[in-house]
């Protein structure tokens, strides 16, 4: 059987950084240590072939960044209040790393998630998830379009506007399940006995490379952090 | 040996199947989203975040719970599910909440104990109302034990003072509760409603 092998990172690797991404959202307090953070992805995600997506990434960061400065932190902020400016500059540094987790081929993220031993109750539903995840605007967004083309889209009855509105997205969404659960189902994931898997996944050199660069990265930046927030 | 047919039909009934599991991931997923969405848009005013917000999000994303229960139809899901908010909580910078939601899911499994609880509209929304009374205590988590994490996530003081003034009264928070609870129950109503008029009546769901 022919191996696919993986040409980027790791699942596991790629979850790793996420993680630490999360940690620094949580934990950095100044826009620019953020930014910094933001702009140490680019080459992570250039390496992966999502080179544009880093640079949007950092670029709308540094963008943001300089609204809150020109605002003086204010509170009240230019078109949007501060606080949601803080929290939005902080999300993207976990958007960045979310969109290598997200960009995984699922039968990838399944052969790394039985790796790591973890239930199928949970496995599964995560896998499901990160497969999910990408289409969910589209759902909303189709949902939204067909509203509109029946001039169904309006504010004046909002409880009929909640049923047009979820409805559509109901049905879409309990298709797009079935059709994952049948597609796993083809793969034998409900197979009882040891799976296999034609994704070959390994936890690199280049892994742990970048898992102990992306580790020094987030300790300096909390360091900075803290010397430049005294 | 291998199982009779009965017994594997029996187990395949009472255990969650891939397609339960990827029901559950699908619509769980469903409403985060929705929720993130009613969340950001109601942030900006302290009111609105404090009042408003849980309320909104228990009866938007009522219909979305009940037709995933109702779909799954077996014991474990309203686990599963608040299983999968402690992993988002887990991997989105608030860990500590994690076990708050295992703890709901805990209860709102013990509320659909029972042989046709998946079946009854008034059993989820009992269950939803439970899910939703501690999705709703999770502000107030942020601001009675993680004061210092709160204000180092870019909130000065004298927002934290507006939210503490209502966090730290008694009756507020009663007030606060009692809001997203009957916007649930409310959110129960409307989908019992819903789920009868657009997938019980014509079989789409048993």
């Amino acid at each position: 059987m022919n191996r696919i092998v993986s040409m980027t990172f790791d699942f596991r690797a790629k979850l790793v950084i996420c993680l630490l991404a999360f940690l620094l959202a949580a934990v950095l307090t100044n826009d620019w240590v953020v930014c910094a953070a933001l702009i140490c992805t680019v080459p992570y995600l250039a390496a992966q072939r999502l080179a544009k997506a880093g640079c949007l990434y950092a670029s709308a960061g540094i963008f943001l960044a300089l609204l809150r400065l020109i605002s003086g932190q204010s509170n009240v902020g230019i078109i949007v209040p501060d606080v949601f400016l803080f929290a939005v500059i902080r999300m993207l540094a976990v958007m960045s790393t979310a969109h290598a987790v997200i960009s995984t081929p699922p039968g990838e993220v399944t052969a790394a998630l039985t790796a790591l031993r973890l239930p199928q109750t949970i496995a599964l539903p995560i896998a499901f998830m990160l497969r999910f995840l990408p289409t969910v605007r589209g759902e909303f967004a189709a949902v939204f379009a067909a509203m509109r083309l029946r001039g169904l889209f309006s504010l004046k009855r909002p409880l009929r506007a909640m049923e047009y509105m979820l409805i559509p997205l109901i049905i879409r969404s309990s298709r797009t399940a079935d059709a994952l659960a049948a597609s796993a189902e083809l793969r034998g994931v409900a197979f009882p006995g040891r799976h296999t898997s034609r994704r070959s996944v390994h936890f690199t050199t280049a892994d742990w490379v970048a898992c102990g660069i992306a580790l020094v990265i987030t300790g300096l930046l909390i360091c900075v952090n803290e010397q430049v927030s005294i | 040996m291998n199982p009779s047919p009965s017994v594997t039909a029996a187990h395949a009934a009472n255990h969650l199947s891939v397609r339960d599991l990827s029901t559950i991931a699908i619509f769980s997923v469903l409403m985060t989203v929705v929720a993130i969405v009613i969340a950001i848009i109601t942030s900006p005013t302290v009111y609105l975040a404090t009042f408003v917000a849980s309320p909104i999000i228990a009866f938007v994303t009522a219909p979305i719970y009940a037709f995933m229960l109702l779909k799954v139809h077996k014991r474990g899901a309203v686990f599963i599910y608040c299983l999968i908010l402690a992993i988002i909580y887990l991997i989105s910078g608030t860990p500590y909440l994690s076990p708050w939601l295992v703890i709901a899911g805990l209860l709102g499994e013990l509320s659909m104990a029972g042989k046709h609880a998946y079946a009854s509209m008034l059993r989820i929304t009992a269950s939803w109302m439970i899910c939703t009374f501690f999705r709703a205590t999770n502000g107030m988590i942020d601001i009675w034990f993680f004061t210092k994490q709160y204000l180092a996530s870019g909130n000065n003081r004298a927002h934290f003072h507006q939210i503490a003034q209502f966090y730290y009264s008694v009756p507020w928070i009663i007030t606060i509760l009692l809001i997203a609870l009957l916007a649930a129950a409310a959110g129960g109503a409307v989908s019992a409603r819903l789920m009868k008029k657009h997938f019980l009546q014509n079989g789409l769901l048993k």
